[in-house]
């Protein structure tokens, strides 16, 4: 009795239990999937219609496999247009975009289907209003519409399946057509100097250096014809070695020509942005740093170069006397 | 707690022994649908018929179910419910499935339901049960609804879609992400501790040894409870 109280009455419950509930499962999955089939199938009939207006109803075309992205591609029956799904990497997730070309291809509505983007960001693109930006776009000028700015990668994302959107339209429809890619903007490199090419590349004239100690300045050349004064200023970065050096160019008045960074190992990626120009340059015209911020995400860096820019600005203060007025 | 009356069986569960904010039971759905005020209310009310439909069903099978394989037959019974709400919200209102996404099968690892039938269905006969059940359910809905109305209207400065805050106020994003639903979570359960405090009663924090399924084994359970 031990056996059948202790192993068989559980077995026996627990698969009975497991059988009932599985009839009970199969019973509701019968009755429920022509309604969430009809469901599925009316939901996306009338999300088709409306990035095509006036559509009445659909065909599916066959599209060659290779294209990347691919979803599938609707022909409106009366031949007024094509509805095309196409699908890039966005950033929490696939983005798939629903698209409606009228029949010479252009673009007649854009609705983003599900995705994953962050509220507030990349969501915002899933907006109609956003889509409606691209209404009356073709292959040639759709990369013209303005991404959203604090949504890069999903702009982006974006864009790229319009792409295969135009390409899939080009395929069901037979009509060639020539698609502008998403072109990315050069990304901007950090590039050290030597001291001597700083100095060539801020004073065009020649420099010669200035012999006399300067405090806190670790070496000074002043221009050949007296115009301008160069300082190689150090401080430290975001790591204790090496020091951040910059070249510091500054005119008669005190006022910065340049900076160019000789030695500047900061975080790739963090705090490397702040030795690269678009940041640097800010400082041109400048007689003193407090009018240029710190880049968000690199405080230490960019603390580190106003610091050093600090150092060449008081140095100045030592040296004007040496530079024609 | 079998001798109390089925209508305050029911009340406990709405604000005494609310199960999100004050039993802090089932966080993670709480946290994670609580952006929109809709989806915290289907959420709540899916739970809430899985709710009814397994306290029901255990109440009815506590005595036939073995205590060795009850875990394994909870999941199962819980499971087969979860599938068959999830079948039915898909089929009759896809919008909200499409909002629970992944919570709604989750509904089957929500620790609020597996908890009942644990501590209150396997004890009480069927009907106290079910109002266990319609109680933790609304008190659940409740909290969702609360929280989602919150969110929603601070982060999207909407109700259930409607707009309540005029569009040129900036919104605040945060509220309708991870921080911002811990943030209202934890409002929520000092706003509901403050006043049961003032009430003079004090929260049920703990379940008692009667929810504890390791009393059968527990020295401290024969002689009074934990300390």
């Amino acid at each position: 009795m031990k056996f059948v109280k202790d192993f068989l009455i559980p077995v026996v419950v627990l698969t009975v239990i497991c059988v009932v509930v599985s009839t009970a499962l199969v019973f509701t999955y019968q009755a429920t999937k022509p309604i969430i089939d009809e469901a599925k199938n009316a939901e996306a009939n009338s999300a088709r219609a409306v990035v095509l207006p006036g559509a009445s109803g659909f065909e599916e075309v066959e599209v060659p496999a290779d294209i990347e992205g691919a979803v599938d591609a609707f022909k409106e029956t009366s031949g007024m247009g094509y509805v095309v799904t196409a699908s890039a990497q966005g950033y929490g997730g696939p983005v798939n975009l629903m698209v409606g070309f009228d029949a010479n291809g252009t673009i007649t509505g854009v609705k983003m289907l599900e995705h994953s983007e962050t509220p507030g960001f990349g969501a915002k693109l899933a907006e109609d209003s956003y889509g409606a930006g691209y209404v009356g776009k073709t292959a040639s000028d759709y990369t013209s519409v303005d991404g959203i700015s604090g949504a890069t990668i999903t702009s982006k994302a974006y864009k790229k399946a319009l792409g295969t959107a135009f390409e899939l339209y080009s395929a069901a429809s037979g009509n060639q057509v020539d698609i502008s890619e998403v072109v990315d903007e050069p990304e901007e490199k950090l590039v050290t100097y030597t001291v001597d090419d700083a100095n060539a590349a801020l004073v065009p004239g020649g420099v010669t250096k200035y012999e006399q100690e300067v405090d806190k300045v670790k070496e000074v050349y002043i221009a050949n014809d007296k115009s301008a004064v160069t300082m190689v200023v150090t401080a430290q970065g975001y790591h204790e070695e090496p020091l951040i050096r910059l070249v510091v160019a500054m005119d008669p008045n005190g006022a910065i020509i340049g900076v160019k960074p000789v030695d500047f190992a900061e975080t790739e990626g963090i705090g490397d942005r702040v030795g690269k120009p678009s940041y640097l340059d800010q400082y041109i015209g400048q007689t003193s740093t407090d009018a240029v911020d710190a880049l968000g995400g690199a405080t230490v860096s960019s603390n580190a170069v106003k610091k050093a820019i600090d150092k060449a600005v008081a140095g100045f203060e030592l040296v004007k006397g040496e530079l024609a007025a | 707690m079998s001798k109390q009356s089925n209508l305050k069986v029911l009340l406990n569960g709405i604000i005494k022994e609310n199960p999100v904010l004050v039993l802090i039971l089932g966080t993670c759905p709480t946290l994670a649908v609580t952006s929109l005020a809709v989806n915290g209310l289907g959420m709540g009310l899916a739970a809430t018929a899985v709710l009814l439909g397994s306290n029901i069903v255990i109440s009815l099978l506590r005595k036939v179910i073995p205590d060795k394989v009850r875990i394994p037959s909870y999941i199962v019974i819980i499971a087969g419910f979860v599938t068959i709400v999830g079948f039915l919200v898909q089929a009759y209102a896809p919008s909200i499935y499409e909002a629970l996404g992944l919570f709604l099968p989750l509904i089957v690892v929500n620790c609020i339901i597996l908890g009942r039938a644990e501590m209150f269905a396997n004890k009480n006969g069927v009907l106290a049960s079910a109002c266990d059940a319609i109680g933790m359910g609304l008190g659940f809905t409740l909290a969702l609804l609360c929280m989602g109305s919150i969110r929603e209207i601070l982060g999207s400065g909407t109700w259930f879609g409607m707009r309540i805050i005029p569009e040129s106020v900036q919104t605040m994003s945060i509220m309708t992400l991870a921080p911002g639903g811990f943030f209202v979570f934890g409002c929520l359960i000092a706003l509901v501790n403050f006043f049961l405090m003032r009430k003079g009663k004090k929260p049920k924090q703990e379940a008692g040894c009667s929810g504890c399924p390791m009393a059968g084994k527990c020295a401290e359970a024969a002689e009074g409870g934990c300390k």
